[in-house]
């Protein structure tokens, strides 16, 4: 294929190797011409970072969270340091389960260097979608967000083709501190926060629990020996359960936070340094939770020659999470169920000796991080080069022993141990033509190469000997071990041309070339065009109008590979180890005692014939300010399309496979959004007010547009994709109230409508037959709502006055629901009493009255069509909320001499977060919810929290 | 403009070597084996083969499969506190209870047919590629994927009646929507396989001199079907059918070979204790008697929670669980082993009984404990709630009381009786006489047959099935007899299934 030929037998690294010395070599054979190039195109969506750095936020997600237009963040658990997803402009595949967001986040770049994220393997081995193998950590709160300069949303199609398929979701550019530029080289940070635990918990008893029931016993006047009660409802005089609820204080606790930062840098324009160091902690309001992290970093910049400027900069971090001790979460790691059938009783004797009980547990959860680069800059004239080295490294960690006391005697060990690692390398050439300063041309290629490796081993062990050995090697456990590993690799080349006439027009072309090895060989590259095209009005038209600061209008489109999370599908059809097990059994993986081989049939058939999926993007923007820039504005209207996108679909199942995968699938995201950012009051006078706000609202709508092989819709298990529909809708069946007698049940010649064969009766659910055939099956089910929000956005508003500021944010998320797990499952004790399954275990929450209703209809509890089945729209919630998410009070202390050093700024502030949410949602928080739109009452809640800091440098 | 030709160079140069990056991208995946890399040596095959025989496990232990489908309906089971469990005992199976929905869905059987044909069609490749991979090894394997595609099509006609027949594997991504073929159409095609592969089977697999993957007779035994394995379920289709001349031909075929096998009459502590005949590693001289068997070798780390009638029957101090989901009831007990001499379950009046079958005779829930591998039968303690028995389909008494049944049905009542007596005697039951015990009634012995086999096989997935034999014989129950004419003794097919494939139409008793 080339002129260099390389045998099959060298290896890989060789190949890279050889490659990045040829770049490297490319760097310095590279003449003349000079002119830096900034890939930063002008964008309103960068985040005052001045501002939030007062939060006790610990993660991106938080940062972005209602900051800027088009980007939705929700934190589904205050638990700290726990997952959490990031989306810019809507969704861009379908996302049921946790397994499936990997795939349509947007990518984080430190300092370019696109970060390593969990992959979704580490949830193949998991029977139950609640948690991913291993710490389960957030990967993105282990940055030091003391040490972050700027923070940007990328999502001008053109730039995010720059990026490359990475960024095919968009992308989220942070810039750190990366050297010392003069001033004060020494700054210093510190908060002390507390976290409050919920003050009101309406506790509730087997008193309220039995009076629950009764309501419908009574109703349909059920005779006594048909009124089920578990046992523990069955004896009044049990104090545990039917004495004063008084659990919440041994679950709820307040605890404190803090964050102590520093930072040191020294040098001059040629050769400069910053060093930073940053411990923090952040707390959960439930069971202990807390996340600690330790950050290190280090940059380096240096200018050996004129034209050379090396960049290097090391950033380390290390991270300890404590997590909840729900049996739920428990249960769903171990995959051993027990009798779920008798709650922890209510009482806080019970609750206090259970948490004595896990005196002896070990639940360690740690990540390390380590990224960093080198780069080399080289410009010269016309011409620049660079050239870069970029690593990013995790471990995950996980070693955790729950003793015989929590679990019928049956003690369990959990170790994991993973890493993901990343290495780029990367170089890129340009020149710049420019002709009188009228027309500018700049040509620009860049290479590089990515790859990225998975690995982790995994054991699960149970039933040891003593609660003294909880290790593996001592204890006599029954032993199951995993070992996985995944590598991805992608090869990337691009061409730019960047057209500039005048300052009025500018016009950019960029052609990309990607190959990817989660691809199948015949089909590994793919080739992408791009294009952009911007007129700046004001400075064509407009020269001479004050009052528009600048006016300019930029349409861009792009095309652009998306990269696949897995490798599932590169070597087509496949034969696999782990296919023998079944429903509420899985890595049974030998028959006889010997390793069995068979086709993926849970999985699913894969074919040949699957290609790269792709992002097309078309953005249009206008951009205007007023008042010499004190008022910005920015209008967008974008489309994307995710097309030839990969999905199971139903097959008959009379070959074994539950699904197969076929290529085709087109999702639309159409959006319209807004920012405005404006200095109301300049305040440029001392002593007056001074007043900034800055506004951003944002409208998504997706709709999935295609489906393969032209299918109008597929059922992906209690989910329905439809032509035409959104991607984000729940699949319900539309209820109408209940039959109060029996001649109410409609009938068709004579046969009553039915469920399952089974005739509606008096006390079942009025549930509309909406194909009118007298039957209630899956076709009545209709798609409703969204689980994501349609209208997102936020406020913020600074005050400053004298040496006071003052500003506080507002955000809202508007337009979605979500379907309440939580009202159905209590609703639904009928079923869920004595079913050995994990959604009938029961927390120490279980006894907690969030803000329910309790509305729905009454049922007959005997019904044999299970009335309260979770998939009908009386559980389906609005979820519209208005959250005033923090509130800042600062002070600067006038400058004074401390001995010799002048201490040149030194500010106080106050944060005061998570104040007060306006919903209608009766499920407490809005924002407590599954992405996927289910809310199942087991997050922990988002604490309010008040925290006092100082900063100062010198 | 020299300078651009000197920096374009390079860059061509560059878009090259980035092709050139084929071999880069060209990553080894340890995730799965494409199919270049399977079929390749001896061990590809092995592993096929017990994927087939894994798969056909999953078949019957999901939901509890062999249990649900066999013992529950009309059968002498009472349910705890199980909804779903209580109506498949009342036969309401069309409800919406996740159980039963996962038990209509065929598809874990097609697992198994997809799997065997795969194994077919692919192994013969095996033996060009590699040479200790012989054409007699190639012979048993195949016969073995055959026997076991006909059992899961025997399995399944015995669920849902006329099932689609699939033949060959179409694995090549082609998914046709197949109808359904009336059940004795697949039942002939699977008396043909079955009929075929008893041709190949041996009684043992390897000797010392010629070792089969490696091991001879012994470590094979009660692990892969054999000669007697098809005869045996040749047996029941035949019976099934109503073919009773054929049950009594395979039947005598498997008695009279059983030696062969190993395969002996168990005492009544090799059947119930936990290390007995359900164990999957008891020793070597019982596991002969597993004539089709299904093991779970705790060992290997394939004793599991769920896919064992332990899982629904056991519970304190056996287990860790307060109460069992489902249980023999007490007056049901003493109403089906009504002799005191019962060394299963005999009680007399002071209420002493045999513990064989029941634990706990005092609290209010009995414990059905005829099968307790808790573990590997031998736990320190039973805290651990995994379980390693086998899926046992049938054993030498089955196939001996099959023979009776079929006697009786051939009128040859002399001959059936000793066959009973043999089964009675082995559980400390008196001799009956044809005449004076049972007054020269025809009808008396078969219902003493069919006593026997509830008694002697409660537990093991037969009650249901032996119940419409035995209707279809002596037609005394009014109720079932109509079950039998209007489809309602099978299953109705899963919502899904239906979904995926417009030309499965449901079962009319269930429409």
């Amino acid at each position: 294929m080339s002129g260099i030929s390389f045998q099959r037998g060298i290896k890989k690294c060789i190949v890279r190797l050889c490659i990045l010395l040829f770049f490297g070599g490319l760097q310095w054979i590279m003449a003349t011409v000079c002119y830096a190039q900034d890939t930063l195109i002008y964008s309103t969506n960068t985040i005052d970072i001045q501002n939030l750095s007062c939060t006790p936020f610990i993660s991106v997600q938080q940062l972005l969270k209602g900051n800027v237009a088009g980007v939705y963040v929700q934190e589904n658990t205050g638990e700290p340091g726990a997952i959490q997803n990031i989306l810019i402009r809507g969704l861009s595949a379908p996302a049921f389960s946790n397994k499936d967001f990997p795939g349509v986040l947007p990518a984080v770049y430190l300092n370019g260097i696109p970060l390593i994220q969990e992959n979704p393997m580490l949830y193949d081995i998991k029977q139950y979608d609640i948690n991913p193998i291993g710490a389960a950590a957030n990967v993105l709160a282990g940055l030091n967000i003391a040490s972050i300069e700027s923070f940007r949303i990328i999502k001008d199609p053109l730039e995010l083709a720059k990026l490359g398929p990475l960024a095919s979701n968009g992308a989220v550019w942070i810039t750190t501190k990366d050297g010392y530029y003069g001033g004060k080289n020494v700054s210093a940070g510190v908060f002390l926060g507390m976290a409050f635990a919920p003050t009101t918990v309406k506790m509730t008893n087997g008193t309220h629990e039995k009076a629950f029931r009764q309501r419908f016993y009574d109703a349909y006047q059920v005779a006594t020996e048909n009124r089920h009660y578990p046992d523990y409802l069955l004896d009044a005089r049990d104090l545990n359960y039917f004495g004063n609820p008084d659990w919440a204080e041994s679950y709820y606790q307040s605890s404190p936070l803090y964050n102590i930062n520093a930072s040191i840098g020294g040098g001059a324009p040629t050769a400069n340094y910053v060093f930073l160091l940053a411990h923090t902690r952040d707390a959960g309001v439930a069971n202990e939770t807390s996340y600690s992290k330790y950050n290190v970093s280090f940059a380096l910049n240096m200018r050996p020659l004129d034209e050379l400027n090396v960049n290097t900069f090391i950033n380390v971090a290390k991270i300890d999470r404590e997590r909840n001790l729900h049996f739920r979460d428990r249960y769903a790691e171990m995959e051993y169920l027990v009798d779920f059938s008798t709650p922890i009783a209510p009482s806080n004797n019970t609750y206090t000796a259970f948490l004595a009980d896990n005196a002896l547990t070990k639940d360690d959860n740690f990540n390390n991080l380590m990224n960093g680069q080198l780069t080399l800059k080289y410009t010269k004239n016309r011409f620049y080069a660079d050239a870069k080295f970029q690593m990013d490294y995790t471990t995950d960690v996980r070693r955790a022993f729950w003793p015989t006391t929590l679990m019928e005697s049956v003690s369990f060990v959990s170790n994991f141990s993973g890493y993901n690692r990343r290495v780029i390398g990367d170089a890129s050439v340009g020149y710049i033509f420019d002709l009188a300063g009228i027309h500018r041309w700049d040509i620009h290629w860049n290479g590089s190469i990515l790859s990225d490796l998975y690995h982790y081993n995994y054991t699960r062990a149970f039933d040891g000997d003593d609660d003294k050995k909880p290790t593996t090697s001592s204890g006599n456990f029954k032993q199951y071990r995993y070992v996985d590993r995944l590598e991805n690799k992608l090869v990337s080349t691009s061409f730019s041309l960047d057209y500039k006439y005048k300052n009025w027009y500018s016009l950019d072309v960029l052609l990309r070339y990607d190959g990817n090895s989660n691809v199948q060989p015949d089909k590994r590259w793919i080739f992408t065009p791009s294009f952009s095209a911007k007129w700046n009005l004001k400075n064509q038209l407009f020269t001479s109008a004050q009052a528009l600061s600048d006016l300019a209008i930029n349409i861009s489109w792009a095309r652009v590979g998306k990269q696949l999370q897995s490798d599932l599908f590169a070597m087509g059809p496949r034969y696999t180890s782990s296919n023998i097990n079944w429903d509420g059994q899985a890595l049974l993986s030998s028959g006889n005692g010997y390793a069995v081989i068979t086709r993926p049939y849970e999985l699913g058939w894969v074919g040949y014939d699957l290609g790269w999926p792709l992002a097309e993007k078309i953005n249009v923007e206008l951009n205007a300010s007023f008042l010499n820039n004190r008022i910005q504005t920015s209008v967008s209207v974008y489309e994307n399309r995710d097309k030839n996108l990969v999905t199971q679909i139903q097959v008959p199942q009379e070959f074994g496979y539950k699904y197969r995968f076929a290529e085709g699938m087109e999702v639309g995201n159409k959006g319209l959004e807004l920012s405005l950012s404006a200095s109301l009051l300049s305040g440029s006078v001392p002593e007056k007010l001074k007043w900034d706000l800055s506004f951003n609202a944002a409208y998504n709508r997706n709709e999935l547009k295609k489906l393969p092989e032209g299918l109008s819709e597929i059922v992906i298990g209690d989910h329905k994709l439809q032509v035409g529909q959104s991607i984000d809708a729940f699949w319900v069946y539309r209820n109408e109230g209940v039959y109060a007698r029996d001649e109410e049940v409609p009938s068709k010649e004579g046969k009553l409508l039915s469920i399952g064969g089974i005739p509606f009766q008096k006390g079942d659910p009025r549930w509309v037959d909406v194909d009118a055939n007298n039957a209630i099956d899956s076709d009545d089910r209709v798609l409703k709502g969204h689980a994501l929000p349609p209208f997102t956005g936020g406020i913020t508003n600074n005050f400053a006055y004298k040496r006071f500021d003052f500003g506080f944010h507002f955000f809202f998320a508007s337009g979605h629901s979500a379907l309440n797990l939580r009202d159905q499952q209590r609703y639904d004790f009928m079923t869920l009493d004595n079913l050995p399954a994990l959604r009938s275990v029961k927390e120490i929450f279980f006894w907690q009255n969030t803000n329910q209703k309790d509305d729905y209809p009454v049922y007959n509890p005997l019904s044999n069509v299970h009335p309260y089945r979770a998939e009908q729209d009386i559980f389906l919630e609005k979820l519209s909320y208005l959250k005033l998410r923090n509130v800042t009070l600062g002070y600067t202390l006038s400058l004074k001499k401390v001995k010799d050093r002048t201490l040149e700024s030194l500010y106080f502030y106050f944060t005061a977060n998570n104040l007060f949410t306006v919903s209608g949602f009766t499920g407490d928080d809005p924002e407590l919810v599954n992405f996927n739109g289910a809310y199942d009452g087991y997050s922990l809640p988002i604490p309010r929290s008040v925290s006092m800091g100082v900063r100062f440098k010198f | 403009m020299r300078t651009v030709f000197r920096s374009f160079l390079p860059i061509a140069l560059a878009s090259i070597v980035l092709l050139s990056c084929n071999d880069f991208l060209a990553v080894d995946s340890k995730r799965g084996a494409s199919e270049g890399q399977q079929w390749e040596t001896l061990e590809d095959t092995r592993a096929a083969l017990m994927g087939v025989y894994g798969l056909m496990r999953a078949a019957l232990a999901e939901n509890n499969t062999h249990w649900i489908c066999g013992d529950l309906r009309m059968g002498d089971f009472t349910s705890h506190n199980r909804g779903d469990i209580q109506c498949v005992i009342n036969s309401e199976l069309s409800k919406p209870h996740a159980l039963l929905t996962g038990v209509s869905n065929w598809r874990r059987f097609y697992a198994v047919i997809n799997a065997a044909a795969v194994f077919i069609e692919k192994a013969p490749r095996t033996v060009e590629l590699d040479r200790s991979y012989s054409a007699q090894n190639l012979e048993y394997d195949i016969a073995q994927a055959r026997a076991i595609r006909a059992f899961a099509y025997f399995y399944m006609v015995r669920i849902w009646g006329d099932v689609p027949l699939v033949t060959y594997s179409y694995d090549n991504g082609s998914f046709p929507a197949l109808y359904r073929s009336g059940a004795q159409t697949v039942l002939n095609y699977a008396k043909v396989e079955l009929l075929a592969a008893a041709q190949e089977l041996p009684y043992q697999f390897g000797t010392s001199a010629n070792r089969y993957y490696g091991l001879v007779g012994a470590d094979w035994r009660g692990v892969l079907f054999n000669k007697l394995s098809v005869y045996s379920i040749l047996a029941h289709i035949s019976a099934w059918e109503g073919n009773y001349a054929e049950t009594e031909t395979y039947a005598a075929y498997v008695l009279n070979h059983a030696s062969e096998i190993f395969a002996s009459y168990v005492s009544i502590a090799d059947l119930t204790s936990a290390r007995g005949l359900f164990y999957a590693n008891t020793v070597v001289e019982r596991r002969g008697s597993r004539i089709v068997g299904f093991n779970f070798r705790h060992s290997d780390n394939e004793a599991t929670q769920s896919g064992h009638i332990e899982q629904l029957t056991l519970a304190f101090p056996l287990v860790q669980r307060t109460y069992p989901e489902i249980f023999v009831s007490k007056d049901s007990l003493f109403s089906i082993f009504n002799d005191a001499d019962d060394i299963r379950f005999g009680v007399d009046a002071n209420l002493n009984y045999y513990t064989n079958y029941v634990h706990n005779l005092n609290a209010e829930i009995p414990i059905f404990s005829k099968i307790k591998v808790v573990q590997d039968g031998d736990a320190k303690d039973n805290d651990f709630g995994v379980f390693g028995s086998s899926i046992l389909f049938t054993r030498l008494e089955d196939v001996a009381l099959l023979r009776a049944e079929a006697l009786c049905a051939l009128n040859r009542s002399e001959e059936a009786i000793t066959y009973l007596n043999v089964i009675r005697a082995n559980r400390g039951l008196k001799e009956l006489l044809f005449k004076k015990d049972l007054e020269n009634s025809p009808e008396r012995l078969l219902n003493a047959v069919f006593e026997e086999r509830r008694k002697e096989l409660m537990g093991e997935g037969w009650r249901w099935y032996d119940l419409i034999r035995r209707q279809r014989l002596m037609k005394d129950n009014e109720k079932l007899l109509q079950l039998i004419n209007n489809g309602g003794i099978y299953w109705p097919i899963a919502e899904d299934v239906i979904a995926a494939n417009r030309q499965i139409e449901q079962n009319a008793y269930w429409k």
